[in-house]
C-alpha cells in the first residue's frame, strides 16, 4: 500500500468514494493546471475557441461580412484596417477579420477530426498488433512502417493533382490515414507490457473473450496515452492542412488560414499587405503552439515518474 | 557516544491533498557492531526512515524536526558535498528491490567498478578489480562470474552482488531495506547468514528493515516495531519475543507461522506488565485503536504513553496494570 | 458405479514444458530451458494440495499449465477425467467456469480501472448471468464470504483505495463467485505481512470447508503449507522430488532438498520456550 493512513481512512468515507476515473481526472487536471505551460496552452486555446464561436456572428450582422461570398461594394482592392474592417479587406473586398475567425473554426474542425480519426485507427491497430502478437503483429507493423516512410505531403499533392481540388473532408481523411502509424507504435508497446500484467491473465482465467480483454481491460489503460498523442496529432494535422492550402491544393470552398495565405501569395500581396499576411501566419503558429503546450503539460501529468504521490504500483 | 543517534525524527510528505506524517518522533541509537531491525506492515514508513537518515528522501519528502548524529556529525545539517562523502563510504544503503535495478545491458562487474571509481577517482583499474574480487569472495560468488550480465545471475546472486557493492567502501553503517523479500526461503536464509557473518566480522552497525518479523529476529540484536509511522515497541530481541507487550506486536507474533505451527507467545497472560506512567508522546490517540482487542475507553480518550518495562524495553501504549 | 472410488479432480501424467530462451538478446547460449520436466500428480476431490519449492522451480509454470494459460509440450492433464489439451469453444468456457486462480500479487492482479463490483461481477457477465439483480446478489455473497462486508460499501471502490489484504480478498471473491470446483492459489500471501496472511489462510481453509472446493496451494513456505494442506509435493528444478501427507513430509523428509527447505525456515531458538 503506498498511500498514507489518512488517505486510506478518507477513502473509506462514503463521500470520498467517487469513481476512480473521475478522481484521477480531477487530480490530473489539478496537476495540469498548476503547470504554467498547461495554463498558457489552455488560455491560447480558449482564445481560439472564442474566435471560432463568434465567427458565426458577423455574417448575421451584414452579409457583407460573409468570409467567402461577402464583398464590400465600396472597396475594390486590398485595404488596411479601418473601423468597418478591423483587419482590412482582401483584394476582392472581403473582410479579413471574419476570414480569420472562420479560419479558427476550420482549424479546429480539421485538426480535431483528423487527429481523432488517426488516434482511433492508431489505437485500434496498435492494440490488435500488441495483443495478437506473432504474424498479425509483424504484418501490421511492417504496414505501419511503410506508411510512416511514405512522403505523405507528396502523396497528397499527387492525389490532388490527379483528381483536381480536394474536398476538405477528403483532406481530413487523408491526413488521418497518414498519421496513425506513430500512435499505433506507442499503443502497441504499451499493450505489450500490459499483456504481461497479471490482471490480463485473470481475465483469461475467467473466460473473457479476446474482444472483451482488448476493449474492457486494455483500452482503458492505454486511453490516457492515446489522448496525449491526440494533442500532438492536432498540431500536425493543422500544419499539413495549411501547407496543402498554401500550395494551392486546399478546398477552394473553405476559408482556412492556409487558404488565406495562399490568396495573399497568389494575388501578389505578399510584401505589400502585411495586415493580410501576418494574422493567419501568427494564428497558425499560436494554435499549433497551444496544442503542443497542452500536450507537454499532459505528458507531465501522465508520466508516472513526475507524479510520485499517485503511485498505483 | 553511540555511532548513530536519532532523536525525535519526524518526516513528512507533502502531496496536493495533505501533508502526511510518514515517521513520527522516532528515537533510537545504535552502537558499532550492533544491529537493529525495523518491522512493520507495508506502508508504515520503514523505507522513509532509512532514506531520511541518508538524506535521500524523494523531492516532496522532508524532515520536519529532529536530529540525526552519526559519529559526532549532525547529518541533517551537513553540507551536501560532505554528505555525499558520508553516503556509501561511511553509510551504505541496500535499497528495496535494488537487485532489479542492475542495468540490464551492462555487465555487473563493470557497474560495481564504475561505482567504486566514481567515489575514489585515485584508485587504478587493476586495484578496483582486485577489490571487487575480494568482495565477491566475501559474498561467495565465483570470481569468474564477475563480468556476467545481470540476467545471467539468479535472483540470489544479484542480491549478493548488491551486498558486495554496499561493502565496497567498508562502511561503518549499513541500512538494508527488505534485502530478502523477493527471494525464496533457501536463498533468503543464505543471504541472512551472509549479512550476519559480515556484520560481525567487520564490526559494522546494521539497520535491517523488513516486514517479516521472523527474518528480523534471525539477524538483529534489537527490534523496533513500527505502526503507522510510530515506533510502538522497542527492545532487545529476546525481550520483544518473550514478553511482547504492545497489542500490535502480539498480533504480529501470534499470527506468525513457523514450521511447528503458529508462534506461541510464552507470556500468554497479560499484555500489560507493571510499569511507571510517563509523559504522552503527543496529543494524538493510538493509531491501532480500531483493531486492538484491548482498546479501552482510556485509549479512545487519552493518547498512549511511553512505558518502560525494562531499561531496554519500551512500549507506546495506554495499557497498564 | 457405486463402488469405484471418486474420480480425482486433477490427474497429471508426465507433463513437460520447455521454454526456448531466444527471447533474450544477451543470452550466452540459445539453449532451451525445461521448466517442467516430467511431472505426475494426482489431486483428489475436496483436498488442499500443497506444491512447495524454491523460486524458479516451476511452481507458477505448473499452475499456468493446469489453467490452460499455456500448452504442455508432452504428457497429459486430465481434469475430472477429461483431457484438457484439446478444449475449445463451449467446452473451454465450461472449463474456465470450473477452474479459477487466486493470484500472487494483489497489487498487480486487479485492473486499476475497474471498480470492485465490476471486477467481481465480470466472470458472471462472461458466463451469461444476464440479470443485473442476480449479479449484484452473487457478487455481494462472494465479497461477504471473502470477508469484505458489508459488500455494498466495497462495490464502488477501486483497487487503489483498498489495502493489500483487502485487495487479495477481492481477488478471492472474484475467483469464488462462479462457485468453481478447483482453485489454484499461487503464493497468495507472499506480498502481505504476517497478520494479514494468517487471516487469508484461515479464509481459504474456511472456503474449503463451506464450499467444498479443491485447492492447489502453491508456496515456498513450508510452514504455511503445513498449516493449510492435507498433502504436499515438493518440486525442484521442474521435477517432483517428494510427495505425501504434509505431516509426514515435514516430520520425516525423504529428500535432501526438503530438509534444506525445512532448515531454511526462520526459527526462534533464542526464545526459551
Ligand atoms: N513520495 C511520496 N509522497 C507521498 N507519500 C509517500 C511518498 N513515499 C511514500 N509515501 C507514503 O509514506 C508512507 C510510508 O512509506 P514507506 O515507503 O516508507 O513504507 P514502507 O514501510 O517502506 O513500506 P513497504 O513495506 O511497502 O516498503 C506510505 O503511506 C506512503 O504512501
Ligand atoms: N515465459 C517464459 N519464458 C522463458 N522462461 C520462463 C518463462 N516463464 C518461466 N520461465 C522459466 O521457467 C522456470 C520456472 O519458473 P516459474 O515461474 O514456474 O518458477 P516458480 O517456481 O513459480 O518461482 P517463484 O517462486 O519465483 O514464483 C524459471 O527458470 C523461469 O525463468
Ligand atoms: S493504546 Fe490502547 S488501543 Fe492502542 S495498542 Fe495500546 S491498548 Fe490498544
Ligand atoms: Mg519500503
Ligand atoms: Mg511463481
Amino acid at each position: 500500500m503506498n498511500f498514507s493512513a489518512e488517505t486510506r481512512a478518507a477513502c473509506n468515507t462514503a463521500a470520498a468514494k467517487r469513481s476512480y476515473n473521475l478522481q484521477r481526472f480531477l487530480d490530473g487536471w489539478a496537476l495540469f493546471y498548476e503547470n504554467p505551460v498547461g495554463k498558457l496552452g489552455v488560455f491560447l486555446l480558449a482564445c481560439f475557441g472564442v474566435m471560432a464561436l463568434i465567427s458565426y456572428i458577423p455574417p448575421l450582422i451584414d452579409p457583407m461580412y460573409h468570409p467567402m461570398t461577402g464583398v464590400d461594394p465600396w472597396i475594390s482592392n486590398a485595404t488596411g484596417p479601418s473601423a468597418k474592417h478591423w483587419l482590412g479587406t482582401d483584394n476582392l473586398g472581403r473582410d479579413l477579420f471574419t476570414q480569420l475567425l472562420t479560419g479558427a473554426r476550420i482549424a479546429f474542425m480539421v485538426g480535431i477530426s483528423a487527429a481523432f480519426m488517426s488516434i482511433v485507427f492508431g489505437t485500434l491497430i496498435g492494440m490488435i498488433a500488441g495483443y495478437a502478437g506473432r504474424v498479425t503483429d509483424a504484418a501490421l507493423m511492417r504496414f505501419a512502417d511503410m506508411i510512416m516512410v511514405m512522403p505523405s505531403l507528396l502523396v497528397v499533392l499527387l492525389l490532388a493533382s490527379l483528381f483536381g481540388q480536394l474536398n476538405i473532408w477528403i483532406i481530413v481523411l487523408l491526413i488521418a490515414l497518414f498519421r496513425w502509424p506513430g500512435v499505433s507504435r506507442v499503443i502497441r508497446s504499451q499493450t505489450l507490457s500490459l499483456k504481461q500484467r497479471p490482471f490480463i491473465d485473470m481475465a483469461r482465467v475467467a473466460g473473457a473473450s479476446h474482444m472483451r480483454i482488448i476493449f474492457r481491460h486494455i483500452l482503458p489503460n492505454v486511453l490516457p496515452m492515446a489522448c496525449l498523442y491526440m494533442t500532438f496529432r492536432v498540431t500536425s494535422a493543422i500544419i499539413v492542412e495549411a501547407a496543402l492550402a498554401f500550395l494551392g491544393f486546399g478546398d477552394p470552398n473553405t476559408v482556412s488560414w492556409g487558404m488565406m495565405l495562399q490568396w495573399v501569395w497568389k494575388t501578389g500581396h505578399m510584401f505589400q499587405a502585411p495586415y493580410w499576411l501576418l494574422p493567419p501566419g501568427i494564428c497558425i503558429s499560436l494554435i499549433t503552439l497551444s496544442f503542443y503546450l497542452i500536450g507537454r503539460a499532459m505528458e507531465e501529468v501522465l508520466d508516472p515518474r513526475l507524479r510520485k504521490e499517485e503511485n498505483f504500483e | 557516544m553511540a555511532l548513530l543517534e536519532v532523536e525525535n525524527l519526524t518526516i513528512a510528505y507533502k502531496t496536493r491533498r495533505e501533508t502526511a506524517i510518514a515517521a513520527d518522533r522516532v528515537n533510537f541509537s545504535l552502537e558499532r557492531g550492533r544491529s537493529v531491525g525495523i518491522v512493520g506492515e507495508s506502508g508504515c514508513g520503514k523505507t522513509t526512515l532509512g532514506m531520511a537518515l541518508l538524506r535521500l528522501l524523494p523531492s516532496n519528502g522532508f524532515v520536519k524536526k529532529g536530529r540525526v548524529t552519526f559519529d559526532g556529525m549532525d547529518l541533517l545539517s551537513l553540507p551536501d558535498t560532505r554528505m555525499q562523502r558520508v553516503r556509501w563510504k561511511r553509510i551504505a544503503m541496500i535499497f528495496q528491490a535494488a537487485m532489479n535495478a542492475w542495468n540490464p545491458v551492462q555487465r555487473i562487474g563493470d557497474q560495481i567498478l564504475e561505482a567504486i571509481r566514481t567515489h575514489d577517482p585515485k584508485i587504478t583499474k587493476a586495484e578496483a578489480v582486485k577489490q571487487v574480487e575480494q568482495l565477491y569472495e566475501l559474498v561467495e560468488i565465483p570470481a569468474d562470474r564477475i563480468f556476467d550480465f545481470p540476467h545471467q545471475y539468479s535472483g540470489g546472486m544479484k542480491q549478493r552482488a548488491i551486498i558486495a557493492m554496499a561493502l565496497a567502501c567498508s562502511p561503518d553503517l549499513i541500512i538494508a531495506d527488505e534485502p530478502t523479500t523477493a527471494l525464496d526461503v533457501i536463498v533468503q536464509d543464505q543471504i541472512l547468514q551472509k549479512i550476519k557473518a559480515i556484520q560481525k566480522e567487520k564490526n559494522i552497525a546494521l539497520i535491517f528493515i523488513s516486514h517479516d518479523i521472523g527474518v528480523v529476529a534471525g539477524v538483529c540484536h534489537e527490534i523496533m516495531v513500527m505502526y503507522r509511522g510510530k515506533i510502538v515497541e522497542a527492545g532487545r530481541r529476546e525481550e520483544v519475543f518473550e514478553v511482547p507487550v504492545h497489542p500490535y506486536t502480539r498480533a504480529l507474533l501470534s499470527s506468525y507461522l513457523t514450521i511447528d505451527g503458529v508462534f506461541e507467545i510464552r507470556d500468554k497472560q497479560s499484555p500489560a506488565p507493571p510499569c511507571t506512567p510517563a509523559e504522552p508522546l503527543s496529543k494524538e490517540l493510538c493509531g491501532y485503536v480500531h483493531l486492538c482487542p484491548h482498546a479501552s475507553e482510556a485509549c479512545r480518550s487519552r493518547p498512549p504513553q511511553w512505558r518502560e518495562i525494562t531499561p531496554t524495553h519500551k512500549v507506546l501504549c495506554s495499557l497498564c496494570r | 458405479m457405486p463402488d469405484t472410488p471418486a474420480e480425482p479432480m486433477v490427474q497429471i501424467q508426465g507433463i513437460k514444458k520447455t521454454y526456448s530462451e531466444d527471447r533474450s538478446l544477451f543470452a550466452r547460449s540459445a539453449q532451451a530451458l525445461t521448466a517442467i520436466d516430467g511431472v505426475s500428480l494426482c489431486i483428489e476431490k475436496g483436498e488442499v494440495f500443497g506444491l512447495v519449492g524454491a523460486s524458479g522451480s516451476g511452481k507458477t509454470t505448473l499452475g499456468r499449465l493446469l489453467l490452460k494459460l499455456e500448452e504442455i509440450d508432452a504428457g497429459q492433464i486430465r481434469f475430472q477425467g477429461k483431457d484438457i489439451s484439446g478444449l475449445k469453444g463451449a467446452a473451454l468456457k465450461d472449463f474456465r467456469r470450473r477452474v479459477q486462480l487466486i493470484p500472487q500479487d494483489p497489487y498487480q492482479s486487479l485492473n486499476p480501472y475497474m471498480s470492485i463490483f465490476d471486477t467481481v461481477a465480470e466472470p458472471l457477465i462472461i458466463h451469461g448471468i444476464r440479470s443485473s439483480e442476480a449479479r449484484r446478489q452473487k457478487a455481494a455473497q462472494a465479497l461477504d464470504a471473502a470477508g469484505l462486508s458489508p459488500a455494498a460499501d466495497f462495490f464502488p471502490s477501486y483497487p487503489h483505495q483498498l489495502s493489500g489484504g483487502q485487495r487479495q480478498r477481492a481477488a478471492i471473491a472474484r475467483a469464488m463467485v462462479l462457485s468453481p470446483e478447483f482453485v489454484i492459489a499461487d503464493e497468495p500471501t507472499s506480498m502481505l505481512d504476517a497478520t494479514i496472511s494468517f487471516t487469508i489462510f484461515k479464509l481459504l481453509a474456511d472456503l474449503r470447508k463451506t464450499q467444498g472446493v479443491t485447492l492447489l496451494f502453491i508456496t515456498h513456505d513450508l510452514a504455511a503449507a503445513r498449516f493449510l494442506c492435507d498433502r504436499i509435493a515438493v518440486i525442484y528444478k521442474g521435477q517432483i522430488v517428494e510427495s505425501g501427507l504434509s505431516e509426514q513430509v515435514i516430520n520425516n523428509p525423504g529428500s535432501d532438498y526438503t530438509r534444506a527447505l525445512i532448515n531454511a525456515q526462520p526459527r526462534f531458538s533464542f526464545v526459551n520456550q
